[in-house]
């Protein structure tokens, strides 16, 4: 670097760069350290606190709710990985294809739910999903399936599916996007062979162009791992974790033992893991994404 | 390549109409459950008891005017701008200045800085509430006109100096080293070259906070009490409770707290778009 | 530079000037008005919105020194506003708490203690009965002012639609229950309606009664005082929670119980799709205003017991759930108002004929004389029901057990019903937390 012209004292930068530093780990790290001290204690809010050093922790490894609502994290990690980047991809292969008119305006339609607030997003699809007057039951009532029902809330083998269908139809957009964004690099031939010419060749030049697509992809997996992880409202307003735990997530559940249960010391511990895991989810993927890059060069 | 698809064969033809009809009705199941809550949303609880799907007869504005009231959404409406406007300086100016020293500059301590930028990009928002919750209420912080403002820098600081940094490695170095050769500090460099250069970047920043603050949920509901401190996410709660649910009041509410983001969507889908997919790529 | 620090100075300012603003409204109240605050969560269109009103106006005329700011809020986002604020230790002066709320925030010192006051004013003591503080006892003392006798538990049922299957007469043992609703869901109808989307219904409105048949008094009793002998593992218990379940799963209750409201249950009742539904005293007037034709065919009865062993029978909640502490972060001046408030404007003839004859209620007070021929037929018949000998008053779960275990149980009827846990293990689920608060 030619920094002859740049030079700047440290104390100088710094008063440049610190307050805003500053006001970040208080916002952010501060907590998080907080959380990290309070852990250890049995404090749920009463004048005096003591040390119980890893009693939190130790409950925390055999507590089936919350290793419960981690597994519900991972389902919806399983299921998202599939229906959104899968179906972006479809998608992104219709809406770059030239065939298609007015490109522009499907883009940014099927983009809008994105913007909308997940909370919203979580009270809409409860009143599409009500078995009464939702519209998915009215839509199959107009088409003639008197008869058609589904528990999407209220059984516990649906209600993870039912949420995932409302997350994906608010995220599609934005993968879509991003899958497309990654297929300009491509050579375009390619893709509009594959659209024009039927099936086979559908099928034949998504083996072609998926491992082009490698590291929008890995993108995209690394988004869905990172959104599950930090989901909560739309969840919160949508099932509100039921029926029973059948929806349960960590963020809820870390939620629930602070606030509904009062036990501010194992939520605590409850965050502290949380964040450890989410970590070690990102780590891990990253790691086999190197290998598998390594491999290929 | 274009001559294959303008070669006008029966069966592209065909094929044309088959995908432009897929295309649409991706589209229309995209775009349908918002219309129809916004439709439904005029009628009567009657009529959208027996009918869920038809249009309304007679659009009841009454319902809006209901929903403000039950809502509160006049005081959270201005709460919630606040809360943006707020966020929307606050974060722009720490992520420009940041973004900006850690594009171009080595510093000692650098590092550190930009690692704990990553980490804080990488850690779930929402594993934060109850820490927060707990910093603030040791520190009495809860529940005050400022709260909010602190989780809110948190969630929005890491990504947009992040979309800053790469923004500004793209302009040429030659540009402020030249600024600084004709005598110009630091702070006038950064007001005078960085800030209107790097501005589609911070467009794209401003809207993308605009848009996230405005839907936050979780913070709010743990950190807020009075009504007159509420947002509109916390407001529109309220709705699915009582003893009576009244689904049209709260489709009306929905609606309302949703039109000001719609609308900043459909003017600015652009800048958002490449917003939000930029949190992607950034990755 | 200096512009950028003329920047962030003025953003300082900025919030620093909103900031004082926020603490200079509360000072300022110091000298001339005294300030109340009051949180609870009976909306307009709720039963106690009017009298709380009416009460605080009785009180402000009588002091005009002082100003109670009443806030509402809806249930559903109560429930987790209220003990987030507890644990925060930010309640404001006068609040809305249910008997686990209550003995929570006392358990932390987010709430004051009463027994003093009630101690120093024997008219106060004298006037509430004594059964009615026992749901807002923490450490034998009293902390919270308990609002209504709530009765609620009991079945409200349509005796049409039993004609109709040719049933005359509510089944008084379970396994003929059975075969009623059997008889009902074949007729196309709903047996049960349950909306248990807010998590209490199932226990409170349903089950606290419900399992009382099979497990009596003294077993509530024990698990309240914790003193080690009842088990929520014995076999009455986990024999409710079999029976319960197998309510659901033989489909005697509408499919969509968990994601719909107890509020939507009431109309799956109102419209006459559903026969049978868990009923609160405060649904009366609303039975009685929207569904005029369908209240004057219903009748109230109890959940019918186990047909051997049973340890109680006609089951009903007798309770005080809900109540109004006050907050520690009262200030001096404002606690002797706080305290008059309770103990001579809520507990006071006023609010106690305005429940009984407008919303047929029953205050946990002496009542005076009140217009028996303004309550219809179905309170009356509510209070012919409580009158007769097999009816027994119990507890509600809801309001004695601890917030961790109740979680646990409320989650885990949610569970049971529709079939994803087995009774035995509810039962050693709740057990297992239950001696967690021991």
């Amino acid at each position: 670097m030619s920094k002859k012209s740049l030079q700047l004292s440290t104390g100088k930068i710094y008063a440049f760069v610190l307050p805003g530093f500053i006001l970040f780990i208080f916002s952010l790290m501060l907590p998080l350290l907080i959380s990290l001290f309070i852990s250890f204690t049995n404090w749920k809010g009463q004048p005096n606190m003591s040390f119980v050093g890893l009693k939190n922790y130790a409950i925390l490894m055999k507590d089936v709710k919350f290793w419960l609502s981690f597994v519900n994290n991972l389902k919806f990690m399983g299921i998202l990985l599939v229906t959104q980047i899968g179906l972006a991809f479809i998608f992104a292969i219709f809406i770059q294809s030239k065939s298609i008119y007015y490109r522009e305006a499907h883009r940014r339609i099927i983009f809008l739910p994105a913007v909308l607030a997940p909370i919203v997003v979580g009270m809409i699809w409860q009143i599409v999903y009500n078995n009464d007057y939702g519209m998915i039951a009215s839509v199959m009532r107009f088409i003639g399936f008197e008869n058609f029902k589904v528990l999407w809330l209220d059984s516990p083998k649906m209600v993870i599916f039912s949420i995932s269908i409302a997350l994906t139809w608010q995220y599609v957009g934005q993968f879509t996007i991003i899958i497309m964004a990654g297929m300009q690099n491509i050579n375009s031939s390619i893709l509009e062979a594959a659209v024009i010419d039927g099936a086979g060749i559908i099928r034949r030049s998504v083996s072609i162009v998926l491992p082009l697509l490698k590291n929008t992809i890995s993108v995209c997996v690394l988004m869905v791992i990172s959104g599950v992880m930090k989901m909560f409202d739309l969840v919160f307003s949508i099932s509100g974790g039921g029926p029973g735990r059948a929806s349960q997530i960590t963020a809820l559940y870390a939620f629930d033992q602070a606030f509904k249960v009062n036990k501010l010391d194992y939520a605590s511990a409850v965050a502290v893991v949380m964040v450890i895991l989410s970590l070690l989810l990102i780590a891990i993927f990253r790691l086999f994404m190197s290998r598998l890059g390594g491999a290929d060069e | 390549m274009n001559n294959k698809i303008k070669q006008n064969t029966p069966g592209s033809i065909i094929a044309k109409i088959v995908m432009n009809i897929i295309a649409i009705s991706i589209s229309i199941s995209c775009i349908y459950p918002i219309i129809w809550l916004i439709y439904s949303s005029f009628k009567t609880k009657g009529e959208f008891m027996t009918n869920t799907l038809a249009l309304p007869t007679i659009l009841h504005f009454e319902n809006y005017a209901r929903a403000f009231h039950l809502g509160n959404l006049v005081t959270s409406t201005f709460n919630s701008t606040f809360y943006v406007i707020t966020n929307v300086v606050l974060v722009t100016i720490v992520a420009t200045i940041s973004g900006y020293f850690l594009a171009r500059y080595d510093f000692k301590g650098k590092k550190f800085i930009y690692y704990s930028y990553l980490i804080g990009f990488l850690v779930p928002i929402y594993a934060l509430l109850v820490p927060v919750f707990l910093q603030f209420r040791l520190l009495g912080l809860i529940n005050t006109r400022i709260s909010l403002i602190f989780p809110y820098f948190a969630m929005q600081v890491t990504l947009s100096t992040f979309l800053v940094e790469s923004f500004i490695r793209g302009i040429p170095r030659s540009l402020d080293e030249a600024a600084a050769i004709e005598g110009c500090s630091v702070g006038q460099t950064l007001l005078k070259i960085i800030f209107p250069l790097s501005s589609p970047a911070i467009a794209t920043i401003v809207i993308l906070i605009s848009l996230q603050t405005w839907n936050e949920f979780g913070f709010s509901a743990v950190l807020i009490r009075d009504v007159s401190l509420r947002t509109v996410s916390v407001a529109i709660q309220s709705f699915r409770a009582g003893l009576q649910l009244e689904y049209t009041y709260m489709m009306a509410a929905l609606v309302s707290v949703s039109i000001p983001i719609i609308t900043l969507y459909l003017v600015f889908s652009k800048y958002i778009i490449s917003g939000i997919t930029s949190t992607g790529i950034k990755e | 530079m200096k512009k950028i620090i003329v920047m962030i100075m003025s953003l300082t300012l900025f919030s620093g000037v909103l900031f004082a603003k926020n603490d200079q409204e509360k000072p300022k109240t110091g000298n001339e008005v005294i300030e109340i605050s009051m949180m609870d969560i009976w909306v307009e269109v709720e039963a106690l919105y009017k009298p709380l009103n009416d009460a605080i106006a009785r009180f402000e005329a009588a002091n005009p020194n002082v100003k109670i700011i009443r806030e509402t809020v809806p249930s559903q986002a109560y429930l987790v506003q209220a003990p987030a604020l507890g644990a925060a230790n930010e309640l404001p002066d006068l609040v809305a708490s249910n008997g686990s709320m209550t003995r929570q925030f006392a358990s932390t010192g987010a709430i004051l203690s009463l027994q003093d006051a009630i101690n120093k004013d024997a008219n106060w003591k004298k006037r509430v009965y004594s059964s009615a503080w026992v749901e807002h006892t923490y450490e034998k003392e009293a902390y919270a002012q308990p609002l209504a006798e709530g009765n609620y538990g009991y079945i409200v049922y349509n005796s049409a639609i039993f004609e109709e299957v040719g049933v005359k007469e509510f089944p008084k043992t379970l396994d003929e229950f059975m075969v009623v609703c059997e008889k009902i869901k074949k007729a196309g109808y709903i047996p049960i309606a349950l909306g248990d989307a807010q998590l209490w219904p199932a226990d409170s409105i349903n089950f606290s009664s419900f399992v009382n048949n099979f497990v009596g008094n003294a077993w509530t009793e024990s698990i309240l005082n914790k003193d080690g002998k009842a088990k929520f593992t014995d076999k009455e218990f986990v024999a409710a929670l079999a029976a319960f379940q197998e309510l659901a799963t033989k489909g005697y209750m509408n499919e969509n119980m968990i994601s719909i409201t107890h509020s939507e249950s009431l109309g799956l009742y109102m419209s006459g799709k559903a026969a049978i539904r868990g009923w609160g005293d405060w649904e009366e007037p609303v039975l009685v205003e929207t569904a005029p034709e369908i209240a004057a065919v219903s009748k109230v009865a109890a959940w019918p017991g186990p047909a051997k062993n049973a340890k109680a029978t006609g089951s009903y909640e007798a309770s005080s759930a809900w109540g109004f502490s006050i907050g520690s972060q009262i200030s001096k001046e404002a606690l002797p108002y706080a305290i008059d408030f309770l103990a001579n404007y809520v507990v006071s003839d006023e609010f106690a004929k305005y429940m009984i004859e407008e919303k047929y209620q029953f205050v946990p007070w002496t009542m005076p004389k009140f217009d028996e021929s303004k309550l219809p037929q179905i309170t009356l018949d509510r209070i012919a029901f409580k009158a007769q000998p097999d009816s027994t008053a119990c507890m509600n779960y809801d309001a004695v057990l601890d917030a961790a275990v109740k979680d646990v149980y409320q989650r885990g009827l949610q569970s049971l019903l529709i079939g994803a846990v087995t009774p035995e293990q509810l039962a050693k689920d709740i057990q297992a937390e239950f001696e967690m608060s021991l």
